[in-house]
């Protein structure tokens, strides 16, 4: 006889009708989400697993629902109370009821969630990935870098399409000091399953071109709440937290919540707060700069004042004593001029006098002496015409003696007397002893000559 | 990162020196002309570099950006 078998549809059927013979109705679960979506009906659909304590590894899988009624009223109370969207990865604590159906078999449907659960458990993962930060030491790293001076050159991390970036860049452009920004965007998913590498991915690049930029900014579309648990990655909080520039978050979080905000060096609420940050450190180093310039000016202008003042003081106390010591000087040189000039006409007319007296004194004896003289020459005078004539008669009588001499002693008369001249060869003869018998002799007469010879001498 | 900081950085603190070196009156009369010009030069570069873009540092970001 050929074995009595069953139809497939008839076996899941008995397995349908045990279920929920023997099911609760509703069962409250916890389980992780390892994939979700939403179909255009709005209805969610999901995949429920659970993770071995151990490891990674998976040991149990479920499909599960919402449908759209509930689904409607569910995902905005789990959000507002959670403040992130259900999402991959986050384990949930969900009101459901199991179904089986012979064509789509075992499935859960999820009729009411507690969010405080997951909250609970979103917190726990964000303070164990925090704690593992601080054991590796970096938790503070990136919060305590400098912001620098002037935070001008700008990579961001983000999204072309999404509105906050569109915002970041128009608030930077139209800052009210014309400061200058350079940006360059680092595309990237913001959310999603794909946000985190995203990030990463983007974070590796700025990295390469870290001597570009100044500071980081990931900034997010301020509504959006979806999809926050990337930002609770530890690989991506480690990374950021050891990244060289400092990184503002500007992910639009209502809470500051995410590691990423804690770890980030600067949090802000929206796309344009993060601008505004910007802009405003740029332009406290511009006023810094400018009250410097101020009041070193203030300074100079005081130094040159007081320098100045200190000079005219200088200038007018000089004035003031070279005015007196030529006055001083003045004076004593008067003083002395006077004096000198007392003195001076004293001796003058000392001198004068005694020059004078001198002077009558020689005068006097001067005429003495002439007057003496003249009567000596007077006396003289009378007495020189006697010696004179006296003299004269004297050589008159003396000459007339002579004459009388002479008169006789002229030849002619001596010839007269009968003198006469003996010559012999021409010299007057005056001894015998030079004549010799027979010589010639010539005698001089008064009236001639004769010529004889001697006949013995 | 590193140069363009050490330039604003550098520029503000010459300009405090310049100030605390004539707050404490160590200035001579003499060397005010140069430290005046100084202190000018500095303000009108940072502000010069801070308000005109510098097209070297544009062209840098296009290309980072266009790299991708």
């Amino acid at each position: 006889m050929a074995q009595s078998h069953l139809t497939l549809s008839e076996l899941n059927s008995i397995v349908k009708g045990v279920l929920k013979q023997t099911l609760e109705k509703n069962y409250w679960l916890v389980a992780e989400i390892s994939e979700i979506r939403e179909n255009y009906s709005g209805h969610c659909y999901l995949e429920f697993i659970q993770k071995s304590d151990t490891n990674d590894n998976i040991v149990a899988k479920a499909r599960a629902n919402i449908w759209a009624g509930t689904y409607r009223l569910l995902k905005p109370y789990f959000e507002s109370t959670t403040g992130v969207s259900l999402a991959s990865g986050m384990k949930v604590l969900v009101h459901v009821s199991v179904e089986f159906h012979e064509l789509y078999g075992y499935s859960l449907t999820i009729i009411d969630i507690d969010p405080a659960y997951t909250l609970g458990d979103l917190e726990k993962k964000r303070a164990q990935t925090i704690l593992q930060l601080i054991a590796d030491g970096v938790f503070e790293m990136n919060r305590e870098l400098e912001m620098p001076l002037v935070p001008q050159r700008i990579a961001i991390i983000s999204s072309k399409t999404a509105a906050g970036y569109d915002d970041f860049i128009t608030q930077l452009k139209n800052n009210d000091y014309n400061i200058v920004f350079y940006t360059c965007l680092f595309q990237s998913y913001m959310q999603g399953e794909n946000a985190e590498a995203s990030i990463i991915d983007a974070l590796d690049k700025i990295f390469q071109h870290q001597d570009n930029f100044d500071v980081v900014v990931i900034i997010r579309g301020g509504g959006s709440r979806a999809e926050l648990s990337s930002f609770d990655s530890y690989d991506l909080s480690s990374i950021i937290c050891q990244f060289p520039l400092p990184v503002v978050a500007g992910i639009g979080h209502e809470r500051d919540h995410s590691v990423v905000d804690m770890v980030a060096n600067t949090r802000v609420k929206t796309p344009t707060a993060a601008a505004d940050l910007l802009i405003d450190k740029a332009a406290e180093f511009l006023t810094q700069i400018e009250n410097l310039t101020e009041t070193f000016v203030d300074f100079a202008e005081n130094l040159i004042n007081e320098k100045k003042h200190e000079l005219v003081i200088l200038t007018g106390q000089l004035l003031y004593s070279s005015t007196e010591i030529v006055q001083v000087s003045k004076g004593k040189l008067s003083q002395a001029g006077y004096k000198f000039a007392v003195s001076g006409s004293k001796i003058f007319s000392d001198e004068k006098y005694r020059l004078s007296e001198s002077r009558n004194r020689m005068f006097y004896h001067i005429q003495k002496l002439f007057s003496e003289k003249l009567k000596v020459l007077d006396e003289y005078s009378r007495d020189i015409p006697k010696i004179i004539n006296s003299k004269i008669s004297e050589e008159n009588q003396k000459v007339k003696n002579l004459q009388r001499i002479v008169f006789h002693c002229e030849p002619e008369n001596i010839f007269k007397k009968g003198f006469s001249i003996t010559v012999h060869n021409g010299k007057i003869l005056k001894t015998k002893k030079s004549v010799k018998n027979g010589e010639e002799l010539t005698t001089i007469l008064a009236d001639g000559e004769l010529i004889s010879i001697i006949k013995k001498s | 990162m590193a140069k363009q900081e050490l330039t604003y950085s550098k520029a503000f603190a010459e300009l405090e020196k310049i100030v605390s070196q004539i707050e404490n009156e160590q200035v001579e009369i003499d060397k005010l002309a140069d430290q005046v010009k100084r202190a000018s030069e500095l303000l009108s570069f940072c502000k010069e570099k801070l308000t005109k873009s510098e097209k070297e540092i544009a062209n840098i970001m296009k290309d980072i950006e266009s790299e991708k």
